[in-house]
This record gives C-alpha cells, structure tokens and sequence, in this order.
C-alpha cells in the first residue's frame, strides 16, 4: 500500500511537470509570405515601349493594406506579401514610338482579384493606353436622390453635369449617356465574350437631341442634364432647383412629369434610371453613325453561368455595346463592401468612386460625386484632374455643387 | 418552457426518497475543505464525493449587474431571472441519478462592437457594427447522470444540453439562437481506502446562427467581421448579415482525490476546441476556424490537526488559441471560394497560483476558514497579417474569509467575504499601422484601457439556512459584489435567491 501511494505522488508530480514543460513550448505560427511575381502586358498597337514612370498598388482584400512597387524590371516586379487574396491596380507614363516621332502616354491598368496561397506564385496584367479626349468630360454625377424632410427617398432630383475642359466651343448635340450593363457589385461567371477591353455594354442609353449646333458649350462652361428639371425645394426642402437644367430626361411611357421649358434627352434605349445605391457605371460618347446604324451593327449577345449553390444555369442576354473609341469619358461607380469587377475597360476607368460606404448606406443621401478641382486656366475656368481613375480624380460623397448655388 | 416546468413537477414528487436531514447535507457539502478538495470545475466523482445523500432543490433568483467598465463586446450591465430545479437520488445501494433543469431570461445591457453570442466562445469572430444596443436573452437546459459505485470502482456517465436565444427589438436586430450539448463519462479506481484514482472524459458539440436584421428602409450601418484586435475582414464588410458557428470540444482529465480530505490530490486536463464560422449567404463557406488547446494541473496536500486543517494547492494552466482565416475567391457574385487559409490570431494565457487553506471548528457547529491565495497571469495576443499585438502581466491576491455556523439543528448560517487585488506588472501594445477607421482606435483604446487597469474586488455573499418542516428546508442566498477601478467606474452587482430543499 505504502509503495503504490508512493507511485501516486509520482506520477501526480510527473504530470505537473508535464504541464509545465508543455505550456512553456511556444511554437512559431503564423501567415506565411508568398513570392509573387507580377509581370506587365504593355499595350499592343505600339512599339518601342520604355517605362517613364510606373506606380503597381497590390491591396489585401482581407485586411485592406496595401504594397506600392514604383521600380520594375523587364516589365517585371516582385515583392513578398503574406498569403490572401488582393486587388492589383497599375498606372504610369511611357514613352512610345509613333510615326517617326516619340509620344509619351499615361497607362492603366487592374485586375480584380489575385489569390496567392502558395509559396510562389505569378500572374500577369494587361495594360492600356489611356482614353483621353479632348472633348467634354464627367465632372459630377448626383445618383443618391435626396431624403424628404419625413425620410422617404426622394429621386427626382437627380442630374449628371458634363464640363467643356477644352479651349474651344463644344457642342452636346449628340452627345450620348449611357450606364453600364453590368454592375460593380456582380461577376458573370464565364461571361462570353468579355468584350469590356474593347467596347463598354449599355444598359441604357439616352442622347442630346440637336443637328449638331443646337447645344454651344463655351470653354469652362457645364452641361446639366436632369432625371426631372423642376424646381424640387418646392415638394421637398431637403432638395435643390434644377429647373435651369440643360436637358431633362422624360419617360413618355411612365408616369413621368415634364417640363416644357426644358429640352428633353432622346430616349434611345431602354428608360434611364440612375441607381441610387451607385452599383452602374455611367459613359459619355459621340456617335458617329445614327442610332440606327448604332443598334444595328453594335449588338451583343452574351451569355454567362448563374450559380446558386450547387446549381449552375445557363443564361443568355443581350443589349447594345458601345466602342471604347467613341468613349468621352466613364465613370464607374461602387461601394466598398459589394465591389467585385470593373465593367468598363482600365482604358477608359480604372478606379471606381462612391457614395456610401455600405450597400443601402443610409448616409448616402444628399450626395455626388464631383470631380477634383486642380486650380484655374488663365481664363480663370477651374482645371479638373483627369488620370481615367475615378479613385484618385473624384472627390466621394461630396456636396452636390448644384445644391451649393441654390 | 413547457418541458422544464414537467421536469420541475417530476423532480418535486422525489422528495420522498429523501434520507438524511437536508440541513445536514448542505452543512457537508457548504465545508470549505470540501471546495478546496473537489474542484468545481472537475468531474463526476466529485459528485459522488460531496456528499452521498437525496436532496432535491428548486428555487430562484435575481441577479442586478452594473458594469460600467468592461470592453464595449460585453455587457456594462443587466439583469437576470432564473428558476431551478435539481435532485440527486440514492436508487439503490451505491447507484445514484441525478438531474437538473433551470430557465434563465434577462437584459444584457449596453454592448457595442458585438452582434454575436458567447463571446469567450466565439472571440475574435464576431460580427459588429458600431450601433449595439441592449439585448434580451432566454435560456433553458437540462443535465442529468448516473452513478454506481463498486467494490473497487466508480463509473458515471451524464449528459447536459443548454438552448439560448438573444435579440434586439430595434435597429441593428441580432437574433442569436445557440445550442450547446455535452456528455462526460468517469471511471475512477479506488487504490485504497482513502485514494481514488480518476479518468474522465468529455465531448461538447455547440452551434449558434447568428443574424442581423435592419428594418429600416433608407439602409443600414456597416457590418463587419472582425479578425482579432481591431481587424476586420474587407471583403466581408458591408451586408453579410449572418454567420453559422459549429464548434467541438474534447476533453480528458486525470484525479487523484482523498475521500477523507486528507493527504495529496492532484489534477491533469487536458481540452481541445475547435469551431467553424461559415456564411450561409454564401453557400456555408467556411470564413475561419479556431484551434484552442488548454492544459490545467493541480497539486495539493491537506494536513489535519484536531479541529484545525491545513491545506495548501498549487494550480496552473495554459491555453493557447489560434484563428486561422479563410483566403476566399469571388468566382462569381454570391460564389466565395476557399482557395487558402492564414493563420493571423494567436492568443497565448497562462495563469498560476498558490492556494492555501486554514480552517478551525472551535465546536462541531461552527467552522471558520480563511483562505489567502496568490496568483499570477499573462495574456498575450497577437494579429500577424496588419501587425497587432497586446501583452498584459499582472500579479495579485486574493482573501477569503468565512464562517458556517449551525446554532441549532434548525437553521444554518453562512457568511463569506472576499477580496482581490490585482495589479498589472506590464502592459504592451504595439500596432505597425493605424487603423483605417478612427472608430476602431476608439474601441481598443477603451479595451486596452480596460483590460490594463488595476482593481480592488470585494465580495461579501451570505446563506441563510432554516428548517421549515421536518424534511425540506428553505434558503436565502444575498451576494453582492462591488469592483474598484484605479481611473474608472465601479462595477457592481447584486443577488438575491430563494431555494428550497428537500
């Protein structure tokens, strides 16, 4: 008995000892670096390429930090970053030979989603030459609408503003609004065929009547196009006035109020409504062939996979597409949380800005978008920043400049 | 509901099988080297040990909390209701059942950063928005064993299951509903008169769904899904409205116990726990998991002379935890794929403490203990991929003093008071980079504040105990508890039972 009492207070005190040893073992954990290799696709079309300058952000979307690479070489740069999955923005200037002569162009580039989870890993993202115009561009949209004094949503009065930022006279005739087909919000699984890098997929399109010089826009000056250009203070005083509105858009077949007073926008497809939560991109264009001949040679049919948990359906759609080449300017438009995909080509916009942090953001009301302001010409017009990124060239949830001069 | 009040009827016809007196029973199972002995947290043959008599009870209680100086994820205070009912019955010779079931319903007042449940259960995971609020909760559960002792062995086996639900009735609306089952089975070897060699082991099974609803048309705020010390996964920020927690649990535990309360005792275990969060907006993807393995030991001796008896215990443990993220793919716009997963959390605790105990029986109805300990903890825990980390050591001490006083066969008195004093020896904190949202810098600055603030805790908790009729006895149990903060708010809080045993 004496001898197994003995044994008990052994092995009570072996295991605590035990407990000991182990709860001092400190093993090291923790993420793991990923070598990651990023090689850049310069632009086709164009030969004798060198980089001037290069700016690569790779942002972790899990915990948003973001790795600035300014220094690549053979088109190639590597940096170490801990395993996750992460968004990869480029922009930059090169220098290219045309025609004989050297030219010097901005770039862009993006790619949505990058996962690295092994020890190395590479990938590849195709650049573009920056779509720049030397004709009228987005300088805001106001898509939220307003809250009524007892809270419900207003949207009357809403409006897009374009701005001549050349030295000479434009005219809107012809000029051309469209939103985008796809979301910032959605991905198309297997969208066939991806046409995004070549042509941007309307889901509306409205167009500035006129024979072509019925709308002078003078240097410096806006053009203010209206969901409804009425005086709105009057049913809500939350709102603003746009019954001096340039254009207004009217939707005959819906129960829609017009002002006489105002020129309406030709409804050429499908009925514009700006959605309020900013989940579209918007575009301007210049047509140069009538609208027939647009919708005729322009159509695009694509198909995709809807996939609901194990279940994957086919679909089908179609719409119209318009060139990328026709393209003024575009804007795309997301919130934070839900964004997923560009629908506009890094040409054309490789960023995206918002109103509202959150799908449904409640603070979203009473707020645009409005174009950063760099300073004034010598003709005291104001110069606005223009890289086709909206992240960087647009000031978010700002104050509609319209409700400023009310 | 309607099942406890058919237990609470089934367990008050046992009183009949009562055998001793019940105020006997409580003065055994109320002596201070009785605790100090039988560890609370153990297993079943500490049942079998506390006493060996029937006693059923069945009572309520009220429970007002006012805890001003907490981290916003728990609650600054609260009230509570509970009802029980438990029984333990001698069947036959050497064999026991028994049983509990109790319901719970009460506020939780004030939590901020913390729509999910449980949250020793679930930290870092949880789902916040900056809003919070008060939140209802009810609760019900049920437990029930049996035990048979042999010539040579005792082996026990006994199940509990415990249901809450907990929501809010304006914006943000969390409504949590969790789930927790355990089973433990013990087979203890008795070495010799006095030793009783024990092994038990245990399974727990947990689930919670837990959602937010907004019922405000003009939108909602932000939620996030925090990943460890401020952190939050970006890709699931904004409106993943609902998470699904299932979490297992496994144990094993060696004793050595003295029936006689004499001599050497000495504990192991050992628990693995494990629990996955999964986005049932996104087809059940697995988000992240928790791996946390914790290992406790204790060792003691008892020493008894005349009416006095010594006792003396070390305890310490160690628990590591660690949150592994998935690494999620948007293959299309509600397809989240888990291509990797990264290990960004690690929490590091490790305590231990010296324990003595004093207890004098001037007379045979009247104990007096005392009960000093000194104790010692650090808690380290660290957030790798935007690089976190905090460190708390703290030292301190604790006095317990008592007295259980039976002045005559009809009533018994039980009188405790208790302080603490602990007092951080170190506090870090180090951050690579500043948080994207001042609001989070505002949250762990309260935390931090919190968890490195010095406090002095005094408990004073009374039970009176008196015979009403021959066979049942009527209870009144006063605790309240008052924590001093060096730059804070106290917290404090106050109970009150009623219990009948019979």
């Amino acid at each position: 008995m004496y001898s197994k009492l003995n044994n008990l207070k052994l092995i009570c005190i072996a295991f605590l000892f035990a407990t000991v040893l182990v709860s001092c073992n400190n093993d090291d954990d923790g993420v793991q670096d990923t070598e990651f290799t990023l090689s850049l696709n310069m632009p086709s079309g164009v030969e004798n390429i060198s980089i001037k300058d290069i700016s690569i952000h790779i942002k972790d979307q899990s915990s948003g930090a973001v790795e600035t690479i300014t220094e690549v070489t053979n088109n190639s740069a590597m940096v170490f970053l801990p395993q996750g999955t992460y968004e990869v923005s480029v922009s930059g200037n090169i220098d290219y030979d045309l025609d004989g002569k050297t030219k010097t162009a901005a770039i862009q580039g993006f790619k949505e989603s990058v996962p690295l989870v092994n020890m190395q890993e590479s990938a590849s993202i195709d650049l573009f030459l920056s779509i720049i115009q030397n004709d009228f561009i987005i300088e805001e949209i106001f898509y939220t609408g307003t809250l009524s004094p007892d809270g419900k949503q207003y949207d009357g009065d809403k409006y897009i503003k374009l701005r001549n930022s050349s030295d000479k006279i434009l005219y809107a005739d012809g000029v051309a609004i469209a939103q985008s087909e796809f979301m910032t919000v959605e991905i198309k699984k297997d969208l066939a065929p991806d046409i995004r890098n070549d042509k941007f997929a309307i889901t509306d399109l409205t167009i500035v009547p006129g024979s072509g010089k019925e709308h002078p826009v003078e240097p410096g000056g806006t053009f203010v196009v209206a969901i409804d250009a009425a005086n709105h203070k009057e049913l809500n005083s939350n709102s603003l006035d746009l019954s001096n509105a340039d254009m207004e858009i009217f939707w005959a077949d819906l129960e829609d109020v017009d002002n006489p007073a105002v020129p309406n926008m030709i409804e050429a497809y499908s009925f514009q409504i700006f959605h309020n939560r900013g989940f579209r991109s918007f575009a301007i264009a210049r047509m140069p062939v009538s609208l027939e001949q647009f919708k005729a040679d322009h159509a695009y049919e694509y198909t995709w996979e809807f996939v609901f948990g194990e279940f994957k359906i086919p679909q089908e759609d179609e719409t119209f597409a318009i060139p990328n080449d026709w393209i003024l300017d575009a804007v795309n438009l997301s919130v934070e949380s839900e964004f997923l995909m560009l629908p506009t080509s890094p040409a054309l916009d490789s960023g995206w800005t918002y109103c509202g942090k959150v799908d449904k953001d409640p603070t979203r009301y009473g707020k645009s978008v409005r174009r950063k302001e760099l300073g004034k010409d010598i003709d005291g017009n104001p110069i606005f920043k223009d890289t086709n990124n909206s992240t960087l060239d647009f000031e978010a949830e700002a104050q509609p400049s319209l409700m400023q001069t009310n | 509901m309607k099942q406890f009040w058919f237990i609470l009827f089934t367990v008050c016809m046992q009183f009949l099988w009562c055998q001793k007196p019940p105020l006997e029973v409580l003065q055994n199972r109320l002596d201070a080297t009785t605790d100090f002995n039988y560890n609370k947290d153990a297993g079943l043959v500490f049942l079998r040990l506390k006493d060996s008599s029937s006693l059923t009870s069945f009572g309520t209680t009220y429970q007002q909390k006012s805890n001003k100086t907490a981290i916003h994820q728990l609650s600054k205070g609260g009230h509570l209701y509970a009802l029980m009912a438990a029984t333990q019955l001698k069947l036959e010779d050497s064999a026991w059942a028994f049983g509990k079931a109790f319901y719970k319903n009460g506020e939780k007042e004030s939590i901020k950063w913390n729509e999910t449940s449980d949250y020793d259960k679930i930290f870092p995971y949880v789902m916040a928005d900056s809003i919070g609020g008060d939140l209802s909760f009810e609760s019900y559960g049920f437990e029930g064993g049996y035990l048979k002792e042999t010539n040579r062995l005792i082996w026990g086996l006994q199940a509990k299951y415990v249901a809450k639900t907990a929501y809010r009735t304006i914006d943000p609306r969390p409504k949590n509903t969790t789930s927790n089952m355990e089973a433990q089975a013990s087979v203890s070897y008795k070495v010799n008169r006095k030793k009783i060699a024990a092994l038990e082991l245990e399974a727990k099974r947990y689930t919670q769904h837990n959602a937010v609803y907004f019922y405000n048309e003009l939108g909602n705020p932000i939620l996030y899904h925090f990943t460890g010390l401020g952190n939050h996964d970006n890709k699931l920020k904004g409106n993943k409205k609902t998470a699904y927690f299932k979490g297992n649990t496994f144990g094993a535990a060696l004793h050595v116990v003295d029936r006689n309360k004499s001599g050497l005792f000495a504990s192991v275990a050992y628990q693995y726990y494990q629990l996955k969060k999964t986005l049932p907006t996104f087809y059940n993807v697995e988000a992240a998991n928790i791996n946390q393995n914790q290992i406790r030991a204790r060792l003691g001796t008892n020493l008894q002379a005349g009416n006095h008896h010594h006792a003396i215990a070390l305890e310490t443990s160690h628990r590591k935890r660690t949150g592994i993220e998935s690494i999620l793919f948007a293959a299309s716009t509600l397809e989240y794929v888990k291509v990797g997963e990264r290990q960004s959390y690690k929490q590091l605790y490790s305590n231990a403490n010296l324990q003595y105990l004093y207890q004098y029986k001037p007379k045979e109805n009247v104990a007096l203990f005392a009960k000093p300990k000194f104790f010692y903890y650090q808690n380290e825990t660290t957030f790798t991929t935007n690089f976190v980390q905090r460190e708390v050591i703290a030292k301190g001490g604790e006095l317990q003093l008592g007295m259980l006083y039976n002045p005559n066969k009809k009533s018994l008195l039980q009188i405790q008071a208790t302080a603490i004093a602990d007092r951080k020896s170190e506090t870090n904190w180090m951050q690579k980079n500043t948080y994207a949202d001042p609001n989070f810098t505002k949250m762990m600055h309260w935390n931090n504040a919190v968890l490195f603030a010095n406090y002095t805790q005094y408990t004073i908790e009374a039970k009176y105990f008196f015979a009403l009729f021959s066979k049942s006895v009527l209870e009144i149990k006063l605790e309240g508890n008052l924590q001093v903060f060096d730059d804070f708010e106290s917290n404090k809080s106050l109970q009150i039972g009623v219990q009948v045993h019979l």
